[in-house]
């Protein structure tokens, strides 16, 4: 039964990730009006009708204290022409819309649906002025929202019983010590790791300066450039102070406002329902931890877990995929950590491949193509479903200026939401 | 009686004491204390005083933590695997925050904790034994 196809992906949707107050393509847009501009592009990438052909939809959203809403099901039913239709709110944070697939597969092969409707959206980057405490005349009304304010609200997904009473981590767990360790291990220097820190982020800005649905549009390089540097490593140094040492201030994510969504249907089915080339669900994986997240810094246990159960289900192993996405909240984490613990390198061969430009989207290992967390931006619950987005037109040869050099056939997605739920899929071009 | 785990384990950090469970079946040790134990399951568990002894692994420096923590800015934030096995992460001292590259590559070392007040929290901080 491995490697059986559980779901078919026949449409995929994403809005603009920017600022819902300032970024044009989404400006002045409610998380409404997200969720349907996403929803609206994959129902017609899908060339599907919504009333007609889906059967049923999850809606995910991780943080309602900055738009003011619960129950998104019911609010944005009617915006999506699915008035009456079966719902649930789902969210496992940041990996709501890697999650999603999995439930949708359920779904599907259950045999109650046909035809599923996936979609999560936030605005972390502003607040309505509306609130028990003020008043406002309309939900357009918002303000910048304070990003200490909104990780504080973030951080209701971590271990809010212990560790958000204890010693303040600074994330020091998500990056910081899988640089210090891989360093160690492997025998590289602060300063050969640093560059191995800025390469994966100058890959982030590269490939995001590709994306016209991106948050960063400029490389890094050119951002260096403008600021007066010709050595755009010499600029990394010299004006990104540490965070969390070693980790640097510009090797964080980006927050951000958008949408994501797909369609997927039963696999013997997506032939009839598009004409687009179906992109089949062979196997996913979860695994939930609270805090410790690990022992060992370089091999999360809810990754380890969630790897294994997806390549099992799949028949598949990390070195047979052609492509990976790995969640990017932290570079090092995400593209040694994770794409070794995903079996994409062999253990300690992941640095090397960045700084050899392997993984860029010309290289023979891709990974991110996006720009990732950084660079895409992130918007928590969607971030997922724009990662699923690209794979899809990567995938159908879709992707214009930032096709991959390699023919994607077989691609990995990981993902983990607030603080740890961690989501494999594997994903495969029939 | 209502079994109030998250109570009895903060009481006991007030007056310096760190609280855990311990499964009678399989000596499994969960610290900070949790209500099942995650290797065989058993929902019994008793309460055991921790030795407070461990190890430090691997430690970042924190320059911008959040709350009340910015006031002690910067500290080390570390790894610590503690002597009836649970792994902890904590603040720690002792250890090398000029050269904190230097200082993990040294690693791991003997570590013995302590409570201390940071603002209105109490919270367990191991120190590198020298």
């Amino acid at each position: 039964m491995a490697g059986k196809p559980v779901a078919s992906i026949i449409g995929v949707g994403c809005t603009t990730f920017g600022n819902v107050l300032s970024t044009p393509e989404i400006k002045g847009m409610t998380l409404q009006e997200l969720y349907m501009t996403a929803c609206k592009e994959a129902i017609a990438d899908a060339g599907i009708n919504a009333v007609k052909d889906i059967d049923a939809f999850y809606i995910g959203n991780y943080l309602p204290q900055s738009v003011h809403q619960l129950s998104e099901n019911s609010q944005t039913c009617d915006w999506l022409g699915l008035q009456g239709k079966p719902s649930i709110n789902f969210a496992t944070a940041c990996s709501t819309t890697n999650t999603g697939l999995g439930l949708a597969a359920m779904s599907v092969m259950s045999g109650k649906y046909d035809c599923i409707l996936v979609t999560a959206g936030e605005i972390l980057d502003s607040q309505p002025k509306e609130s028990a405490e003020t008043v406002a005349s309309t939900p357009l009304e918002r303000e910048p929202l304070d990003i200490g304010k909104m990780f504080y609200w973030t951080m209701y997904g971590g271990d809010t019983i212990y560790d958000n009473y204890g010693a303040a981590s600074g994330f020091a767990y998500y990056g910081p010590w899988q640089m210090i360790e891989y360093g160690r291990r492997y025998k590289l220097s602060l300063e050969e790791m640093d560059r191995v820190e800025y390469m994966i982020r100058r890959n982030d800005r590269l490939h995001a300066s590709l994306n016209p649905k991106s948050l960063m549009k400029e490389t890094y390089e050119e951002e260096a450039r403008k600021a007066g540097y010709k050595d755009p490593f010499e600029y990394w140094k010299k004006t990104n102070p540490y965070g969390a040492w070693p980790v640097r201030a510009k090797s964080f994510l980006n927050t951000c406002d958008g949408a994501s969504a797909y369609i997927v249907c039963h696999p013997k089915l997506a032939a009839k329902m598009t004409d687009k080339k179906p992109i089949d669900v062979i196997g996913w994986g979860w695994s939930t931890t609270n805090t410790p997240f690990f022992e060992d810094p370089l091999e999360y246990t809810s990754h380890k877990l969630a790897y294994a159960e997806a390549y099992k289900m799949a028949g598949v192993q990390g070195k047979d995929l052609d492509y990976l996405t790995t969640h990017s909240c932290s570079a090092t984490m995400a593209e040694l950590e994770s794409a070794e613990t995903g079996g994409y390198f062999k253990r300690g061969e992941a640095a090397g491949a960045i700084l050899k430009e392997r993984t860029l989207y010309t290289g023979d290992k891709p990974m991110n193509v996006t720009g990732g967390r950084h660079a895409f931006g992130h918007a928590w619950s969607a971030s997922a479903g724009a990662e699923l987005y690209e794979i899809v037109k990567q995938m159908r040869g879709e992707a214009g200026k930032r096709q991959m050099a390699n023919d994607v056939k077989l691609a990995g997605m990981q993902n983990e939401g607030a603080l740890f739920h961690a989501a494999v899929s594997i994903l495969k071009r029939r | 009686m209502a079994e109030l785990i998250v109570k009895t384990y903060y009481d006991n950090l007030k007056n310096g004491k760190l609280m855990g469970l311990k499964c009678p079946k399989c000596s499994t040790h969960s610290f900070p204390p949790k209500g099942t134990c995650n290797k065989c399951g058993n929902p019994d568990l008793s309460w055991v005083q921790m030795s407070g002894e461990g190890k430090i692994n691997v430690y970042s420096v924190l320059n911008y933590p959040g709350g009340e923590f910015q006031a002690v800015a910067p500290y080390a934030f570390g790894l610590v695997k503690m002597k009836e096995g649970p792994v902890f992460y904590t603040m720690v001292k002792g250890v090398d925050l000029d050269d904190p590259w230097k200082g993990n590559m040294k690693l791991p070392v003997d570590a013995t904790a302590k409570v201390e007040k940071v603002g209105t929290k109490s919270i367990v901080v191991f120190y590198a034994k020298k």
